[in-house]
């Protein structure tokens, strides 16, 4: 008897300890929020082909099809956000509003970059929702959201988070 | 027949012979033997009947000795608290030292249990794997990735760690009064990949 109370107690000792574990280790942080950067940027065909130099880290990708359509590059604004799981961030654009979810974080080990589930809504400068999606990308990696706007040109929304 | 020996009179007082050996040996023994083989019956029956007066008496005792070992078979382990006389209930003691006494009658469990936690813990601790701030901290170098948008280091002289990309995926996308357009676009190191979703609106003649 005394020794089955015994065993009774210390198989109830272990399963609170990894309770306590999984739920306090430092390896779970899919809770964690994560930073990102967004840039509203409108693009157009112009005499004076410039990127903004705020743009330098993305002229690259700016300068490559079917960007390469236009040739002014213009930063409209710059967000810094920090997401954190399932609560939606809601960005006011000169063009309408982005509403950012961060959906999952997902770390993949040392040799693989930590994985980023989002969920974007856009919606135009008349409140209409244009696109509602849900892409992975990986952590660091540029995201492109864009809609082409009357006059040649192009409305841009550059995003890039980490955890 | 001679004369029978003591041993053979007793035998015949206890019955312990056949009828015909009983005959030969009463004819045998004699006036003599016959009070001898009755003095011995006599003294059976005496130490018979004093040995049946001693069971009887102890008879009533045993009884109840074997109700109460069976009684105490059939209870479970009494509990430390319970088994308390009940003196100590009628105290009332306060909840103090209830819990003093409640520690002090389960120091095993709790040791036990300490001792699991503790060897749980120590195990998690060495067999956890690295916390994934180290997984941040990992940058490729710009050297290694020219132009890749913000995720570049500023190059260094230890050989970059450089991660495996992964390319992007656009799980869902619904497009409201336009046509959803997706494509990548390969970075130049030729790693990493910039997804674009592109929406072409239906009052807007021009798309990219």
């Amino acid at each position: 008897m005394k020794t089955r109370s015994l065993l009774t107690t210390s198989a109830l000792a272990l399963c609170v300890t990894i309770g306590v574990l999984a739920l306090t280790a430092p390896a779970a942080s899919a809770d964690a929020p994560i930073a990102c950067a967004v840039v509203e940027i409108e693009a157009s065909t112009s005499d004076a082909p410039s990127i903004a130099a705020e743009l330098r880290p993305l002229e690259k990708k700016l300068k490559k099809p079917p960007f390469s359509s236009w040739n002014t590059f213009k930063q409209l604004g710059a967000h810094e956000v920090s997401l954190e799981p399932m609560k939606a961030s809601t960005l006011t654009l000169t063009h309408g509003k982005a509403q950012l979810l961060l959906r999952e974080v997902t770390a993949r080990g040392q040799k693989k970059k930590t994985r980023i589930s989002l969920g974007i809504s856009v919606d135009d400068g008349e409140g209409k929702r244009v696109l509602d999606s849900k892409v992975a990308v990986d952590a660091g990696d540029y995201l492109v959201v864009g809609r082409s706007l009357k006059g040649n040109r192009g409305h841009l929304i550059a995003m890039h988070c980490k955890p | 027949m001679s004369n029978p020996s003591d041993s053979e009179l007793m035998m015949l007082a206890d019955g312990e012979l056949d009828a015909a050996e009983a005959r030969a040996l009463e004819r045998a023994a004699g006036p003599t033997g016959t009070v001898k083989v009755a003095a011995v019956r006599e003294v059976g029956e005496l130490v018979r009947g004093h040995l049946e007066l001693a069971a009887d008496d102890a008879e009533e005792r045993l009884s109840g000795l074997w109700d109460l070992v069976e009684r105490r078979l059939d209870q479970p382990q009494p509990e430390g608290a319970a088994a308390r006389p009940a003196r100590a209930a009628a105290r009332e003691p306060g909840v103090w030292s209830q819990l003093v006494r409640w520690f002090d009658g389960h120091r095993a469990h709790l040791l036990t249990g300490a001792l699991s936690a503790g060897a749980v813990a120590a195990l998690a601790i060495v067999l956890r794997e690295e916390p994934r701030v180290e997984i941040r901290t990992v940058e490729v170098p710009a050297k290694v990735t020219p132009g890749d948008g913000g995720t570049g280091g500023s190059g260094g002289t230890q050989d970059p760690v450089v991660l495996v990309a992964t390319p992007p995926e656009v799980e869902s996308l619904e497009v409201n009064g336009g046509t959803g357009t997706v494509f990548t676009i390969q970075d130049d190191d030729g790693g990493s990949e910039t997804a674009v979703i592109w929406v072409t609106p239906d009052d807007v003649l021009e798309g990219i």
